[in-house]
């Protein structure tokens, strides 16, 4: 019995359904309701005014607090993305490279912060860099500090906490990257003439950008979204995008003040991002 | 003066004997192959040669300076690998262009090189292409390319054409001993593939197990193995096992259950002061056999044994038996399709003494 073109078209859509379903109900929905609620009026005794007005918006991309609150967000999602970069690529070249036996171990090691959620895990970083936590309790009682080292509830404990949360999603990017990359390139280059450095520069380097790239979009995003970990480890000390929305929705009872506020980042980020993306593909030109 | 001397090296791998005892010279402007089965050590030995491996002990030497620590980057040493390991993030001017930058090279003459080394191995004006986007064979040319315009000291090639189809390798094998002889560079060659180091050898190393089993050049290699292994790896052989009995005017005589064989082909120092009853084996390759079905006239020089014929194949421009021996071997004769024996009748087969190869065991 012959399939028909349309019964082939069908069966590819059929396969489909499951996930776009899924994405439908649970982002594209929320989504648009976002937005639409972010063009209505603000009230004080239900979530929003029936009518259309440009007001919340006008109101955000006028005020400077928000602004810079963006921008710091903005920022913190760089930082956390360049030092997740160092502190991996070492890490995944080596992971990459291996060849000993317990190397699924290593990756396992690697992944093995993903089996704890978020929040737990910052209450862990809380009883080390606390005042009273560990780490100012040891080097008081060894006489290093006469005062408390000023861990957290600041930018310092918010970015360790980043780092260590979302570190495994760029070693991931990495390794696969790395790990695609043959060998023997290196070792041609430096027959060549190219000292370890300079191979590593010339050759390695640019052909594992596609792994920076996945590996710093989903950190940057991952980081400038978060929520948990700038609430607990930064106390009110800091305030990123995230937290100043949900203040102006929940505490604030401003629900098209905060919805207009994540439609402007979103545009932000999506620019932004697209713009690195249009840069890096430049750059990876040659590649596959 | 681009001699290279290999000096007794050694490596091993988690206590397994990668390379025991590597000693060899190569001559300036020579093509030599390594030869062997995977894991016989002849990449090790490369590797070794290029810096990327150091050996535990011996000495690696060119002309007249010892590199077995040396960088690999200061060895100047041009290398190929099996899958041409083009840089896929850059053109091929700026592939081949790699190693003259890495040497501060000025940008014209950098140009002017690149170009001129493009023509040698046909392939001007694909400058601007990346690599994906040529043929396997181009792409084989330009990492030639590559290691050639620096201007080496040595090519080493480690397998560089079993990715390339039947026909197209076949064409490069004579391309490669062409553009050698042009340049006049020394290249050590390192393949599987018997037919390919014969055909583009000036000498061959067959290496078995991190050994060196014989160096020769490749008839000599085929008319007079050094070993049981080596016959077997180059073309075809039957062994017999044999004791020894004794030189007898340039004829060695070693009895095999199927009678005593007279032997001329053979290297004399492995067998001079030889203990008679020693084990040894005899080969006689196929095609250096003649079958029939009677017993020929036995002149001296001639090997005969009796058989009964097991299997025949007709393969065109000859028949392929398979005789079981008197002594009990199972031969394989191959012999003219005018001599048409069959199945299961007794046979003769015979093989002169000059063919007939007398081998030390391993």
């Amino acid at each position: 019995m012959a399939v028909t073109k349309a019964q082939q078209a069908g069966s590819r859509l059929l396969l489909f359904l499951p996930a776009a379903l899924w994405i439908m109900i649970f982002f594209v929905l929320p989504y648009t309701f976002l937005g639409y609620v972010s063009f209505k009026p603000t009230s004080s005794s239900s979530a929003y005014l029936p009518g259309f007005t440009l007001e919340n918006y006008i109101f955000n991309l006028t005020d400077s607090f928000f602004w810079v609150i963006l921008a710091e967000t903005l920022l913190e999602g760089v930082a956390t993305v360049l030092i997740c970069l160092l502190f991996s690529y070492p890490l995944a070249y080596r992971l990459a490279r291996s060849r000993s036996r317990h190397r699924s171990l290593l990756y396992m090691v690697v992944i093995s912060p993903l089996l704890v959620g978020v929040v737990i895990r910052c209450y862990g970083w809380m009883v080390l860099l606390a005042d009273k936590g560990l780490i100012n309790d040891l080097l008081l009682k060894t006489g290093i500090i006469d005062a408390p080292l000023p861990l957290m509830y600041n930018m310092f404990g918010v970015m360790v906490g980043l780092v260590q949360v979302y570190m495994p999603y760029m070693v991931i990017s990495l390794t696969g990257a790395i790990q695609r990359i043959n060998p023997e390139l290196e070792y041609t280059a430096r027959s060549l003439g190219a000292s370890r450095f300079t191979a590593f520069r010339k050759i390695t380097l640019p052909m594992s950008l596609p792994g920076i790239m996945s590996g710093s979009i989903l950190v940057f995003v991952l980081t400038i979204s978060s929520y948990a970990i700038p609430l607990l480890l930064g106390g009110n000390k800091t305030l990123t995008t995230p937290l100043l929305i949900v203040q102006t929705a929940l505490d604030a009872f401003d629900w098209p003040g905060g919805a207009s506020m994540a439609v402007i980042m979103f545009v932000i980020v999506v620019t932004l991002l697209s713009l690195y993306i249009k840069v890096l593909m430049h750059a990876m030109r040659g590649l596959k | 003066m681009a001699r290279v001397i290999l000096d007794s090296l050694k490596k091993t791998y988690g206590g397994n004997l990668i390379l025991n005892n590597i000693s060899t010279v190569i001559e300036d402007g020579e093509l030599v192959s390594l030869l062997g089965p995977s894991g016989c050590g002849k990449t090790t030995t490369l590797r070794c040669i290029a810096g990327f491996e150091i050996p535990d002990s011996g000495t690696i030497t060119i002309g007249d300076t010892d590199i077995t620590t040396m960088l690999p980057e200061q060895r100047d040493i041009g290398m190929v690998f099996q899958n041409y390991a083009l840089f896929p993030h850059m053109t091929v001017f700026d592939n081949v262009a790699f190693g003259l930058r890495m040497r501060k090279v000025p940008r014209e003459e950098i140009t002017q090189r690149v170009h001129q080394i493009m023509k040698v191995v046909g392939l001007e004006g694909y400058d601007a292409r990346y690599p994906r986007m040529l043929s396997g064979g181009q792409q084989q040319r330009v990492a030639i390319a590559r290691a050639l315009v620096i201007r080496p000291r040595l090519l080493l090639l480690d397998e560089p054409l079993a990715n390339l189809d039947a026909k197209l390798r076949e064409e490069m094998r004579f391309y490669l001993k062409k553009l050698q002889k042009e340049v006049g560079i020394t290249m050590i060659y390192v393949t599987h593939d018997q037919s390919e180091a014969l055909v583009l050898s000036d000498r061959i190393i067959v290496m078995f197990n991190g050994r060196i089993h014989q160096c020769a050049a490749p008839e000599e290699l085929y008319r007079h193995p050094a070993t049981l292994s080596v016959a077997n790896f180059i073309g075809l052989i039957n062994p017999f096992d044999a004791r020894f009995r004794g030189l007898e005017n340039g004829c060695a005589l070693a009895e095999a259950s199927c009678g005593v064989l007279c032997c001329e082909n053979f290297i004399p120092e492995q067998f001079t002061g030889m203990a008679p009853d020693t084990p040894v084996k005899v080969g006689i390759r196929p095609e250096s056999l003649t079958i029939s079905s009677y017993c020929p006239e036995k002149l001296p020089g001639l090997n005969i044994i009796g058989g009964t014929v097991k299997e025949k194949v007709y393969i065109g421009n000859m028949f392929d038996y398979r005789v079981a021996t008197s002594g009990g071997e199972v031969v394989r004769v191959q012999a003219s399709p005018s001599v048409d024996i069959p199945m299961g009748s007794s046979c003769w087969i015979s093989a002169a003494s000059v063919d007939t190869l007398l081998l030390p065991l391993e």
